[in-house]
């Protein structure tokens, strides 16, 4: 998801590169306090490392195309968020010197992108109150995946406003949104299986590695279970108090329509789109999350907390219910492999 | 070939670039030569997304690159070619979406083909500046003028080390992929299983290489600052290439020519 020089406008290219700048020199700053004098030849290995991983493909499970790592996420827990931050720009300049992937003016937005949000929100705010100290595996694993995922959409979505505030593309904020997150939810979903397992494999057989970040904080962090709950919470707190506000007041999108088309949302002509819309009605089991017959405010109100509710309860029910599926499978394989 | 290693061998093919250090472009000061691309490139994107003919002049530089640091054409648009997708991708959507028109020298043409055309030249002007610099200064070069333009030591050597080793990494890569065809049939051994394990084996010798590293360089008395050598001399030649270049873009930017 590297912009291009093409797409981009010198404001919002400048306001990257200051913002990016600020945030580099900060961290070069503390890398300095630090005075570990090892981390300079294991960063610039380390970030050949990440070159040489990207390079190397996998297949896709069920779309017959291939993907790489990015590898943002492995250097923050493997470095720390400063140094991690500063081989991701070194990594991006690289790039973007020698194969054009990204441009010259678009550096500083794409160090945002890829390296700033994974290194200092998704690591320090999601992987690290997760995974804690002494983790173990399951514990590893849904801190990557969820930090991956958090910091890939949030990466895509900046991709999205960058463009957007750019202006040269044509692509309308909704559509260019409705193209990114979609495809970046797998790929963060990959990303973070893939940085699991390593750090898996790195814990059995260097811990000594994973000792230096994120082992000596001495914090205590609550059980995995506890987590858990959390994002139930947390999830259930969304679904059934947080929609009542999205129901009276629509979201942002909405209203943009709303405002620009006098209509709330666009009507659609196409004949496909009907069809698809008629038939999503019939099937959506919460139509526009309120029960079809809520007449006044009040049943209204609790239809949008009750749809929220058991909305978030669904989408728990299809994770655990994948998650089941997924172990069983690698259980068969492991005992056909056995023999 | 496997292509996931085809792909790589290529990618080592542009690492691996020989820089004619006999050029009159090589000789240039590297300073010179980052700052008039920083111009540049700051100068093309500034333009609006209908332009197309104001930006033709901004071909003189990198043709001037291309003549002076003897430049292949053939490997430049090698260079680019994988470079141009997601320009083109996003680009691509703007005659579907723009059913303007826009009036050039009287003539009408869909706003949506203009803006396309418009994203593809700022995309050429700008890699091919990008491609050109690194094409006509060796590494170390560039690096020393970044340190010498105040960017800080951390990131200076981080680019020497990232550039030391980078070559280095990604033949280990190709030699990776390549063990991987050579045991793989089909489509079973490129799943995400297969690549973790071969990930984190080349993450495990890639530390222990970094730390063999760090031992022989304390062996050596290394204190945390890189000492190097040959230093920057800018002469009246990279005076001319800087203010003439300068002068240029703005010139064509503020339309100063045509008012002489």
């Amino acid at each position: 998801m590297h912009m291009s020089d093409a797409l981009i406008s010198p404001a919002v290219g400048g306001t990257g590169y200051f913002a990016s700048a600020a945030v580099i020199g900060y961290s070069i700053y503390k890398i300095k306090q630090q005075s570990d004098n090892i981390k300079v030849p294991l960063m610039g290995v380390l970030g050949a490392f990440v070159f040489a991983a990207q390079m190397i493909n996998f297949s896709i499970p069920g779309t017959g195309s291939s993907g790489h790592i990015c590898g943002s996420l492995l250097l923050a827990v493997l470095l720390g968020p400063y140094a991690a931050a500063v081989v991701i720009t070194s990594v991006l300049l690289t790039q973007a010197l020698f194969f054009a992937d990204g441009g010259l003016v678009a550096l500083g937005c794409n160090i945002i992108n890829m390296g700033l949000i994974p290194c200092f929100i998704a690591y320090p705010l999601v992987y690290k109150t997760i995974a804690g100290v002494n983790s173990d595996k399951r514990r590893i694993w849904f801190a990557c995946i969820a930090a991956s995922v958090i910091g890939l959409q949030l990466g895509a979505g900046a991709v999205v406003m960058e463009t957007t505030f750019s202006n040269i593309s044509e692509l309308p904020f909704s559509s260019f949104v409705m193209l990114m997150l979609p495809i970046h939810l797998p790929i963060g979903l990959i990303e973070g299986m893939i940085t699991a397992s390593v750090l898996v494999m790195l814990k059995q057989t260097r811990p000594d590695i994973l000792s230096e970040t994120v082992l000596s904080d001495n914090k205590t962090f609550p059980p995995l279970k506890k987590v858990y709950i959390s994002f139930v919470i947390l999830a259930l707190i969304t679904g059934g108090i947080v929609s009542w506000f999205a129901s009276s007041h629509p979201d942002g999108l909405e209203w943009a329509i709303d405002k620009t088309t006098g209509k709330e949302e666009l009507e659609t002509e196409n004949s496909v789109m009907v069809k698809a819309a008629e038939f999503q009605e019939k099937t959506a089991f919460l139509p526009d999350y309120a029960f079809s017959d809520a007449d006044s405010r009040t049943s209204e109100l609790a239809g949008t907390s009750v749809s929220g509710i058991i909305g978030a309860l669904i989408t728990l029910l299809i994770s655990v219910a994948v998650g089941i599926f997924v172990r069983v499978m690698q259980g068969r394989k492991l005992i056909s492999e056995n023999g | 070939m496997d292509k996931n290693a085809q792909i790589i061998s290529g990618a080592i093919e542009v690492l691996h670039r020989n820089v004619d250090t006999g050029t009159p472009a090589a000789s240039l000061d590297p300073r010179a030569k980052i700052i008039v691309t920083a111009v540049f490139v700051t100068v093309v994107v500034s333009y609006s997304k209908y332009s197309v003919l104001d930006l033709l002049p901004y071909f003189a530089f990198p043709l001037f690159l291309i003549v002076i640091g003897s430049i292949s054409l053939k490997a430049l648009f090698k260079r680019m070619l994988p470079a141009a997708v997601f320009a083109v991708m996003v680009g691509i959507a703007n005659p579907f979406l723009d059913p303007n028109q826009v009036v050039i020298n009287n003539y009408a043409f869909s706003a949506g083909w203009v803006s396309f055309l418009s994203i593809l030249i700022r995309f050429s002007l700008c890699a091919a500046a990008a491609f050109l610099l690194i094409l006509t200064t060796e590494m170390s070069r560039i690096n020393m003028a970044l340190k010498y333009l105040g960017v800080p030591d951390v990131f200076i050597n981080q680019m020497f080390f990232m550039e030391r080793y980078i070559v280095l990494l990604a033949d280990e890569a190709l030699k990776i992929s390549r063990a991987r065809a050579a045991r793989s049939f089909g489509k079973k051994g490129y799943g995400i299983t297969v690549f973790t394990n071969i990930i984190t084996n080349l993450l495990l010798r890639t530390y222990t290489r970094a730390e063999n590293i760090f031992n022989a360089m304390q062996s050596r008395g290394f204190t945390g600052t890189l000492v190097r050598g040959n230093k920057l001399k800018w002469k009246l030649y990279d005076t001319l290439f800087l203010l003439s270049w300068i002068i240029f873009f703005l010139s064509v930017k503020f339309n100063l020519i045509g008012s002489f």
